[in-house]
């Protein structure tokens, strides 16, 4: 594989899994009839024409199918930035440590869910606590955007004796008063963030929260594989 | 007077001559003998069953007994060469690998190059292959410098036998192995799978009805037992639409407060799918317990037992099906008590 | 070169009489807000007989979505406008009772078709039985 074709596998895996993501590209170039240890940019255009049936089958959401669509155009198009169209600051990064989603807009909450559901599921988490870490993340998420205002979700597998993921929910927000009382549920509002932060402390299996007014707060969960 | 000096003259010669043959014979008879020693050890190094090579420092072979032409692939019956060629070439004509038959041998880690340069070498595995030996052969070296009488190295002698069958044995103790991790892999997900089978045998999800499904649950709930039990049971429920479960509690002698909060989750979550459930065979422990922990039966039908449960659920089918959505007050009465 | 993602909206289809409001993508302020609005002027028409909410392609429910639904409900019935939910996905039901959530007062059914009927059974003016009680909350262990 070259460089052209690794750049479109790096598309593709920002939507689906790694083997699912080969499997498709390679299955797309024999039928475009191109080999991917040489493929040049005109290429690309029956190669992604080649995709499109399969990319339909996986990706179920038309946003996502259509986001993916354009990036792959993009790579045709000769000196055009195989990066996707966000600025560089908002991807999101994957760094030794895990992938760093940045939260600012409403359809980030949307990113870092999936995301956290794509990890689960690629841990081997069945789809019950997939659906768990999910709602998670999107909990901590939401509380960050609705809250906070802007802030970071981090997820991280945790390899070693005890497989899981790890996610870390951090924000420079107001800040939190009374988190214990906020957890015990003894201040019972049905909805709002407390009870977002006390149904996610049932879905995983380790919980810390770190707040203070005025400091912001950091949240995180763990969830380990059986 | 002459004649008297020639005389003893001619004596002391012939004792002479006669003291040097006898020295000669002397030497000749060490010398047999030597010959004969010589010849002894040679015999003795020829027939042992071990591989024997030995060259001086320049490549001259001082020794090269008929194990090691065999073991080295040299066709029965050919002279060993007398000149070895400089280990720098060894290479050219042999393939040397290590222990483990991938990893080639630096020439210059050979045992015998190394004994060369004064090093003792013991036990050191070599994979060879030459034209000789297509196939390659196994050899367990032993190499060390040789020694004049003076200390100086003047060559270097390798010992090597054919490991053949004990690297065989050690091949095939690895692959032993290798087949009971596999096994025992196995065995373990066999254990996992058996596991499971007791689970579903012992919460078996039946079809009592079209529309109708039973749970009859024996025995303690643990969580784990009971985070499956829900998820099998959901499952169930959408892969075939039925609108009931009756969950059946008669084997169920005591509760206590986890397991009733997890059948009170079950029942939650049957009901955000869509579906009802109806408890039945509550026992007098179980009904206390339920009543102590307060637990609210908001969209709960209970009933004696299994039979009325079905009754109950086939009558509230029939009406749902005929358009009306409730069961009048009466019939439900009926259904429950009778 | 900019993407535009147009906000989406989520359909309404009218069949025989009744609202049905399919759930397909992850659901947002903006797209709830959008949804609220049209659902309710839908009821003010007047002739809706129910409205049924399809969360079958749903994946996720967080505790705002989940609370958008109900309010959703709960403003469909202040209009006369009964509602029910349907096709919730096993992992997503044991997600949400996991967590201590409810629908409080939201009616729920195996699939579209069970859906429509037990609209169809409902007697607009008449309080259905089998309500479960506003505020009913079992916040037991996790």
């Amino acid at each position: 594989m070259n460089e052209i074709a690794g750049e479109i596998l790096a598309i593709l895996r920002r939507y689906l899994s790694e083997p699912t993501s080969r499997s498709l590209l390679t299955s797309a170039a024999r039928r475009a009839n191109v080999r991917l240890e040489v493929l040049a940019r005109p290429e690309i255009p029956q190669l992604v024409q080649q995709l499109g049936p399969g990319l339909n089958i996986f990706l179920q959401e038309p946003e996502k199918l259509q986001n993916c669509k354009s990036l792959l155009a993009l790579v045709a198009v000769e000196n055009a930035p195989s990066i996707p169209m966000e600025p560089p600051q908002q991807q999101a990064e994957s760094r030794p440590d895990g992938i760093s989603v940045p939260i600012r807009a409403e359809h980030d909450v949307v990113r870092a869910r999936t995301l956290g559901k794509d990890m689960a599921k690629q841990l081997g988490f069945s789809e019950v606590v997939q659906t768990k870490v999910a709602t998670a993340v999107s909990e901590l998420a939401r509380n960050i955007f609705q809250y906070a205002g802007t802030g970071e979700i981090r997820i991280r597998r945790i390899e070693g004796k005890r497989r899981g993921i790890e996610v870390v929910a951090r924000d420079q927000g107001p800040g939190i008063s009374d988190p214990a009382l906020i957890l015990s549920g003894a201040y019972r509002s049905k909805w709002g963030m407390g009870a977002g932060l006390r149904g996610t402390k049932r879905l995983v299996d380790e919980f810390e929260l770190d707040t203070h007014p005025g400091l912001g707060t950091t949240v995180r969960i763990r969830k380990y594989a059986e | 007077m002459e004649e008297g000096t020639r005389g003893s003259e001619i004596e002391r010669l012939k004792a002479e001559l006669a003291a040097l043959q006898q020295k000669l014979e002397e030497r000749e008879r060490s010398e047999a003998s030597l010959r004969a020693e010589n010849a002894r050890l040679r015999t003795l190094i020829e027939q042992l069953p071990v591989g024997v090579w030995a060259t001086d420092l320049v490549g001259n072979v001082l020794m090269a007994n008929a194990e090691s032409q065999r073991l080295l692939g040299a066709l029965e019956g050919t002279e060993p060469s007398p000149k070895a060629p400089p280990v720098e070439e060894w290479g050219e004509s042999t393939v040397y690998l290590h222990g483990d038959k991938s990893t080639p041998y630096l020439l210059e880690e050979l045992p015998h190059a190394r004994a060369l340069r004064g090093e003792s070498v013991r036990t050191a595995e070599v994979f060879l292959r030459n034209e000789n030996l297509p196939e390659g052969a196994w050899h367990e070296v032993h190499a060390a410098p040789l020694r004049d009488a003076s200390g100086t190295q003047m060559g270097a002698v390798s010992v090597f036998i054919g490991s053949e069958s004990r690297k065989n044995f050690e091949e095939e103790v690895a692959l032993r192995n290798k087949e009971l991790v596999a096994s025992e892999s196995e065995k373990s997900e066999l254990i996992a799978r058996l596991r499971m089978a007791v689970q579903e045998l012992s919460t078996p999800i039946l079809t009592l009805w079209e529309d109708v499904l039973a749970l009859p649950v024996i025995g303690v709930v643990d969580s784990r037992r009971s985070a499956e039990m829900m998820e099998r049971l959901l499952d169930e429920i959408v892969r075939s639409q039925s609108r009931f479960v009756i969950i059946d509690l008669t084997g169920v002698e005591v509760i206590d407060t986890s397991t009733a909060d997890h059948f009170m989750k079950l029942v939650k979550a049957v009901n955000l799918i869509g579906a009802r459930c109806v408890l039945t065979g509550i026992r007098p422990a179980v009904a206390q317990t339920l009543v102590d922990l307060d637990v609210n039966f908001g969209q709960l039908e209970t009933l004696r037992n299994l039979k009325h449960g079905l009754r109950y659920c086939l009558r509230w089918l029939d009406a749902e099906d005929a358009g009306q959505n409730t069961v009048s007050e009466g019939e439900a009465r009926r259904a429950r008590w009778s | 070169m900019v993407m535009m993602m147009e906000t989406q909206r989520i359909p309404i289809v009218r069949l025989s009489g009744k609202l049905i409001v399919s759930i397909q993508t992850a659901l947002s302020d903006t797209v709830v807000d959008r949804l609220q609005q049209d659902v309710a002027a839908a009821c003010e028409r007047g002739d809706a007989r129910g409205l049924v909410v399809d969360l079958s392609g749903v994946d996720v429910l967080d505790s705002y979505i989940t609370r958008s639904i109900r309010d959703l409900a709960v403003m469909a019935r202040l209009m006369g406008v009964e509602t029910v939910v349907c096709g919730l996905r096993p992992a997503v039901a044991m997600t949400l009772v996991e967590m201590g959530m409810e629908l409080p007062g939201v009616r729920t059914a195996l699939n579209l078709d069970r859906a429509l009927s037990l609209l169809d059974s409902l007697q607009p003016e008449g309080l259905p039985n089998d309500l479960a009680g506003e505020g009913d909350e079992w916040e037991g262990e996790a």
